[in-house]
């Protein structure tokens, strides 16, 4: 079944995404389930509208990237291993100077 | 003094972490015998803290001093008591839920310790000394118990007060100290000192190493560095935290977040724990008056947001301790030289001027240009300022490029000519840093505002503090991120969030719901390398992340630099106005570029191309402007510091510089000249 999730950016971070700080996308269907270690990848072949490099590094967000998941810190959710359910609000601030 | 480790010879079940400071019992309950790597010394406390207990178990942690020298690789009883206990020269303790003050083994020395009133081994004062070192008190308490002590809310109370000694967090120390020709064992829990727990302990017969017996229900426990500051929370690993942790401070709640090393926290706790923190910034420091004008300077960001957020909490009503000083908001519009990277036309400032005026205090909004024309006879003098007094509306000082006002139209090219005159970002970004810095000081200065509050926070700084130091800034460093700053002569910075990291300042903006507008800066949407602030950034932000304690200690080394104030007009740089570090010996790296500058110019023919200084109109007082701009290149490097003639050094034009700074050079070389031109005729006291 495809997830609804609500995609949130800000410090500079929407820049990167169209300058729109929230977005609500729509996984597709996929045989394993959604982790954030997938949805990365997925959100810079779909949503980076440019600079993939100052979202992302290797297989994770950039460092300085601080990632929430429903208001919790990522680091407590497992970070890249957290399987991302319906409705989930993920949302990635850049505590980056000027982005 | 090293690091205090675990000895590598311990119980079959123990797992040494974190370089040896962290004992782990991986299984059963026994078999968990730990040592101190090297034997204590008379008066030396030997601290740690459960990290883990594991339910289930009866009992608790064992601790004590032993003869037995590890490094023998002695066989290992099962457990401390009462095996090694058995086995003689060993002195062990349970720790236990309801530890009175003299807990006895059983199978202890039968000479009576008296229950008499013992005098405390730490003494009363905040910084504890002993033999090997000093430390502070704070160590040897538990992070809930020194919140609580601080900040009695209704969140923390509670919960520490019941803290038990056996609970997570907790710190126990062990010590022994000479009375005569035995010594007495002194135990010391959270930082109270229970009193003599084995009297008569011979150790003159052979060395006392410290026993640790990670026993039943304590599962983990880390030694607490007392004698090597830094080392504590040193370059740790981050460590993979697994998910579902509970609060390390309530102990009840999930936690939302991890900060510092490993500590996890659920909401409440956090907003107390970051409020706490920013009061005892605040108050510690005991610089700011009940009644003291302080501007705040506010940027949109995040940073600033907060700090703003914690200052209007502070000041409410329903504060806690209220704050007693009188804020003034001050926005600086730095589009004169940003305007190319701004895009939304303007929508991001007065949404940043909107949320100025909601705050209900003094707001106003300042151009960068400002600060080149803000002088005394100058462009806008402080009858101009004050008939643009700080007001509760929104008709602060118009941010709007059309503005009637000749003066600031003719600034604003004027800085637009300075900053392309600038060929580094680097340089750049440096030049905005300081004319940001000079604008504030003068509209403070002329405004009455005692103090300037400035939202940087640690991780801010600690790039600052790096950054500073690949420019040659380094004799300022310590100014540039302590807690107050002095440099200027009646206007204090401070800074009261530099304890923060970036990441405390977004979780506690986004739990508060607290807006922060995104302004670009020069660096925005560049490369990691475009200057050295934004490569310092990347690079310090990157070993932040697998190391977590990197920015404290970064700025715990900052705390450990000073430099001399000198007195005198001619000490300071003019135009940072930090000490001039420029008096230096002839092999100085300084005089390495002022060499090869002056190598190239002879190929190059003069870089100004003014002519001489003596381009005065006729005043007669040398006020004029014609003056200043007769300035040579080299005459204003002579009265800057090693980082401004850096950064000077990268402008074609350097008479672009603020008029008023060019007044304070000019004058300061006329006096110099003439204290040359007149030195054969002053009077040599020696000879008179
Ligand atoms: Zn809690
Ligand atoms: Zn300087």
């Amino acid at each position: 079944m495809a997830l609804r999730i609500c995609l949130e950016f800000s410090g500079g971070a929407e820049l990167l995404f169209n300058k729109t700080k929230k977005h609500e996308v729509t996984l597709p269907v996929c045989e394993k389930d959604w982790t954030i270690g997938s949805l990365l990848p997925w959100m810079r072949e779909t949503m980076l509208k440019e600079r993939p490099e100052l979202f992302m590094q290797g297989n994770t967000v950039r460092p300085g990237i601080l990632v929430l998941i429903n208001d919790s810190d990522w680091e407590l959710m497992g970070e890249l291993d957290y399987s991302i359910k319906e409705n989930d609000r993920i949302i990635f601030i850049s505590t980056l100077h000027g982005g | 003094m090293p690091v205090t480790k675990f000895h590598p010879y311990h119980g079959q079940n123990i797992r040494l972490l974190h370089d040896n400071m962290v004992a782990y019992r991986e299984t059963s309950f026994a078999h968990a015998l730990t040592f101190s790597e090297k034997a204590l010394k008379p008066g030396e406390i030997f601290l740690v803290e459960i990290e883990k207990n594991e339910l289930g178990w009866s009992g608790h942690m064992r601790i004590g001093l032993t003869q037995f020298d590890p490094s023998c690789k002695f066989e290992l009883p099962q457990y401390a008591l009462p095996d090694l206990q058995n086995m003689g020269k060993s002195w062990i303790f349970a720790v236990t839920k309801s530890h009175n003050k003299v807990v006895y083994s059983d199978a202890g020395d039968s000479d009576s310790v008296d229950r008499e009133i013992h005098q405390s081994v730490l003494g009363d004062a905040e910084v504890i000394h002993t033999p090997q070192g000093s430390f502070s008190r704070s160590l040897l308490l538990p992070l809930r118990k020194l919140l609580s002590n601080n900040y009695e809310t209704s969140v923390s109370t509670s919960s520490s007060d019941s803290a038990l000694p056996t609970d997570i967090g907790s710190r126990i120390g062990i010590m022994y100290r000479v009375v005569g020709d035995t010594a007495e064992m002194r135990f010391i829990i959270n930082g109270e000192d229970q009193g003599p727990c084995a009297r008569n302990i011979p150790h003159q017969g052979g060395p006392l190493y410290a026993v640790v017996d990670v026993y039943g229900t304590t599962k983990q426990v880390r030694i607490i560095q007392l004698y090597c500051e830094g080392e504590s929370d040193g370059p740790l690993q981050k460590e993979k935290v697994s998910p579902g942790r509970k609060c390390m401070k309530c102990r009840t709640e999930n936690a939302i977040l991890i900060i510092r090393v490993n500590d996890a926290f659920c909401k409440a706790c956090f907003m107390v724990y970051v409020t706490h923190k920013f009061r005892a910034t605040i108050g510690k420091s005991k610089l700011v008056r009940d009644g003291e004008k302080v501007l705040v300077a506010y940027s949109g960001g995040p940073s600033s947001s907060c700090l703003l957020h914690l200052i209007t909490e502070g000041l409410s009503e329903r504060a806690h301790k209220k704050l007693r000083f009188k804020p003034g908001i001050i926005f600086i519009d730095e589009s004169a030289v940003l305007d190319n990277l701004i895009e939304d036309g303007g929508t991001a400032k007065d949404r940043i001027a909107e949320l100025m005026v909601d705050v209900g205090y003094p707001c106003q909004t300042r151009r960068l240009e400002e600060a080149i024309c803000l002088d005394q006879g100058g462009h806008l003098s402080e009858a101009d300022l004050s008939s643009l007094t700080e007001s509760y509306q929104a008709s602060v000082c118009t941010s709007d490029p059309a503005s009637p006002d000749d003066n600031l139209n003719k600034a604003r090219v004027e800085i637009k000519a300075l900053f392309s005159s600038i060929k580094s970002l680097t340089a750049r970004e440096d030049m905005l840093n300081k004319l940001r810095q000079r604008l504030l000081m003068e509209v403070a200065h002329v405004q009455g505002y005692s103090k300037v509050m400035t939202g940087h926070c640690g991780t801010r700084l600690a790039v600052n503090l790096l950054s500073n130091i690949s420019q040659g800034r380094g004799a300022h460093v310590a100014m540039d991120t302590a807690f107050s700053d002095t440099r200027y002569s009646d206007v204090m910075f401070v800074r009261p969030i530099r304890d923060f990291s970036s990441k405390e300042v977004a979780m506690y903006n986004s739990l508060h719901g607290v807006e922060s507008v995104f302004l670009p800066t020069l660096t925005t949407k560049t490369h990691e390398g475009s200057s050295i602030e934004h490569l310092t950034e990347a690079f310090v932000t990157g070993l932040q992340t697998d190391y977590p304690s990197t920015v404290s200690n970064i700025m715990r080394t900052g705390e450990k630099l000073s430099t001399e104030k000198r007195d005198g007009e001619n000490s300071n740089c003019a135009l940072c106005q930090g000490p001039l570090d420029t008096d230096v010996g002839a092999s100085s790296a300084l005089n390495a570029v002022e060499f090869s500058s002056l190598i190239s110019k002879k190929k190059n023919g003069r870089v100004d191309g003014c002519g001489d200084s003596a381009t005065c109109c006729g005043e007669g007082d040398g006020s004029c402007h014609t003056q200043s701009e007769g300035l040579k290149k080299d005459e204003v490097m002579s009265v800057l510091c090693y980082g401004c003639r850096m950064t000077t050094k990268d402008m074609a034009d350097p008479t672009a510089l603020p008029e008023k700074l060019f007044r304070q050079i000019s004058y300061r070389i006329r006096r110099s000249k003439m204290k040359e031109d007149i030195q054969d005729f002053l009077l040599d006291p020696e000879n008179s």
